[in-house]
């Protein structure tokens, strides 16, 4: 489904992404772990097309189809989804009125007709009660004064309602109490589906108690250094990062 | 050489109606701001004097208000209380043939109130008289369609005790130049609410002046659109003369092409007057490296016992907001489209029920 095939990447002449490569198959969803600055918000962007990378080497694929000439908008129309470790605040764009113009333009990319006004509502109910999102959101600005775990279930609810391929997931549980933790990993465990891969970036076992991945990679210095099961991620939380950079 | 206007003022003057001395000591006293008059740094008097324009009858149509001369007379009595006859003022006092009367007897609900105000390709000098008396409401929207003349109307403002005042105010037009001069007088506990959207025309000045007795409040937003070579100023001259009084202000320039906007925000607060309230805010955004804004402040403020705050911002759209928008699907003029009303939505926001729908849609129209 997605490959990445000895990515290089860079912002403002910095090498970020040093030879990055990683597979997932459609329904598979990997953890990504790794320290401060490795790079992993980087890869995210890089995945999504973000105007200040430049990919310098390599190539992403995603159903054998290459992204990178593609703007960021265009990816999202092929079903590409990313939940952001910082959603943006935009004030004066209501919630709901941004979603049912991102639903329609990925429906409308997708061959699907436009949902109406009473269409949309109807399906974002449904989805806001799979986040537990308290329904007052949909009607304000955009993240706009959300608290962090608002923000974050903002995220996940509109992944729910976009029905990516494939979604990155860059730190979803960061700011999260545990209850919203659970909650929201519930939520995209309920998404997880045979033609839909999940990238899922994190520090922290906790979610992936809830969220157990196929496939757990550490990413030190622009690289995957380390690929292994779910048992991965346990041994991170007990011995950090020294022994595989050490490895490595 | 004469002074400008003065030969076309002796060739109508005996056919203008009203009071004659009024015209004419208006017209002998006329003089123009200069390159040196700071209030008029920005925007050129000059350009806007480099045609002599025929004095000409713009259209009036008015929907809830009377013709100007046939109100009562109290009301009409009003006229030039607020306003005065420096400057281009004193060219609406000399030729102006008619116009609006918006009146609220004590107590009275009055509007929604359109009064649609046509320029012409001559001089036109429409004028508007609202007087609300005390505890009246009012909402009114004036609106000018300019020609390819210079029109200069005259709007003055009067809320009685208590009374509240609302002016929806809009300027629409392919080119044309204009100077508005607003002139609010606030009463005992009045409130007056400005909301100024320049839409068009090619140079468009809009000043806004206020007074009034204690506790009296200003609320003043606006909005400015503007692309090719548009050139769109706002000036305000409001006076805390009276202890209490506030003042509010929301100004929103959006800016395409070459287009320029001016903001002049000037708050003065006399000496002794007490616990008054000023802010400001001023922002522009810029969608072109062409465009450009000037923003002064000009709070001047002689006084401990007042609270102020001001903050002028001059930006693009914010390159994240723009991504995040584009990553959820949305290709880049319809983010750029979103965010753009976005910015222009506080002041769209504050305008009474009545008027939104069509400023909105005037908005989304530019947008499109
Ligand atoms: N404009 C820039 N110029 C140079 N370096 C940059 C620039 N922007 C980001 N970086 C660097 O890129 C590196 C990778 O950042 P990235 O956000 O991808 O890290 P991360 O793995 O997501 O970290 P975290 O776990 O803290 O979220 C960091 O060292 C960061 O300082
Ligand atoms: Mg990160």
């Amino acid at each position: 489904m997605l490959e990445l095939v000895d990515v290089h990447a860079e912002i403002d002449g910095t090498p970020i992404l040093k030879g990055l490569t990683l597979t997932l198959g459609a329904g598979e969803v990997h953890a990504v772990m790794g320290p401060n600055g490795a790079g992993k918000s980087t890869l995210s962007k890089v995945i999504c097309g973000h105007p200040d990378y430049t990919v310098t080497g390599g190539d992403i694929r995603l159903d054998g189809e290459s992204l990178l000439g593609l703007e960021p908008e265009e990816r999202a129309h092929r079903g590409v989804f990313m939940s952001f470790q910082h959603p943006v605040e935009i004030p004066g764009v209501s919630t709901s009125y941004f979603l049912k113009a991102a639903l329609n333009a990925v429906r409308t990319a997708r061959g699907e007709p436009e949902l109406n006004a009473v269409d949309f509502l109807k399906l974002a109910r449904e989805k806001m009660k799979l986040v537990e999102m308290p329904k007052e959101l949909l009607n304000r600005s955009l993240n706009e004064g959300f608290s962090g775990g608002e923000k974050k279930r903002n995220e996940i609810f509109q992944m729910a309602v976009l029905e990516p391929k494939l979604a990155v997931l860059d730190e979803m549980d960061s700011g999260l109490d545990v209850d919203a933790l659970r909650t929201l990993a519930a939520g995209v465990n309920a998404l997880r589906a045979p033609d839909r891969s999940m990238l899922v970036i994190t520090h922290y076992q906790r979610l992936l108690d809830h969220l157990v991945p196929d496939f757990t990679h550490i990413l030190v210095d622009g690289r995957i250094v380390k690929s292994g099961d779910a048992t991965l991620a346990k041994d991170v939380e007990t011995r950090g990062y020294d022994w595989i950079r050490k490895a490595g | 050489m004469s002074a400008p206007y003065q030969a076309a003022f002796e060739a109508v003057a005996d056919a203008l109606p009203g009071n004659g001395s009024w015209r004419r000591a208006a017209m002998q006293g006329l003089t123009f701001p200069g390159r040196r008059d700071e209030a008029w740094r920005f925007t050129s008097a000059a350009r806007l004097l480099a045609t002599e324009h025929a004095p000409v009858e713009g259209s009036v149509e008015l929907e809830g208000a009377v013709p100007l001369l046939e109100g009562p007379r109290d009301a009409v009595a009003k006229l030039g209380r607020a306003a005065g006859t420096e400057g281009f003022q004193g060219l609406n006092a000399a030729f102006f043939r008619g116009g609006a009367l918006v009146h609220a007897p004590a107590g009275a609900r009055v509007g929604p109130v359109r009064v649609k105000l046509g320029g012409a390709d001559g001089l036109t000098t429409p004028r508007v008289l609202v007087v609300a008396e005390a505890r009246a409401r009012v909402e009114v929207l004036v609106e000018h369609t300019l020609g390819s003349g210079l029109h200069v109307p005259v709007i003055e403002v009067f809320a009685g005790t208590t009374a509240s005042v609302s002016l929806t105010h809009v300027v629409r037009g392919e080119g044309g130049h204009a100077v508005v001069r607003i002139a609010a007088d606030l009463g005992r506990d009045a409130r007056i609410d400005v909301r100024s959207f320049v839409l068009g025309g090619s140079i468009v000045r809009v000043e806004l002046t206020s007074t009034g007795q204690a506790r009296g409040a200003l609320d003043a937003r606006g909005l400015v659109l503007g692309r090719g070579k548009q050139h769109a100023d706002h000036h305000l001259e409001l006076q805390h003369a009276s202890p209490g009084m506030a003042s509010h202000q929301l100004f929103r320039n959006i800016l395409d092409d070459r287009a320029r906007a001016v903001f002049t925000g000037q708050v003065t607060v006399a000496p002794g007057v007490t616990g008054t309230e000023a802010t400001q805010q001023a922002n522009t955004l810029l969608l072109a490296d062409g465009a450009s804004a000037v923003v002064r402040p000009w709070l001047q403020i002689d006084n401990d016992e007042v609270v102020a705050s001001h903050g002028a911002t001059v930006g693009r759209l914010d390159d994240e907001a723009l991504f995040y928008l584009r990553q959820r699907g949305l290709t880049v003029s319809e983010a750029s489209r979103l965010l753009t009303g976005a910015f222009a939505s506080e002041v769209v926001a504050s305008v009474p029920d009545a008027f939104r729908e069509e400023l909105q849609a005037a908005v989304d129209a530019w947008l499109a």
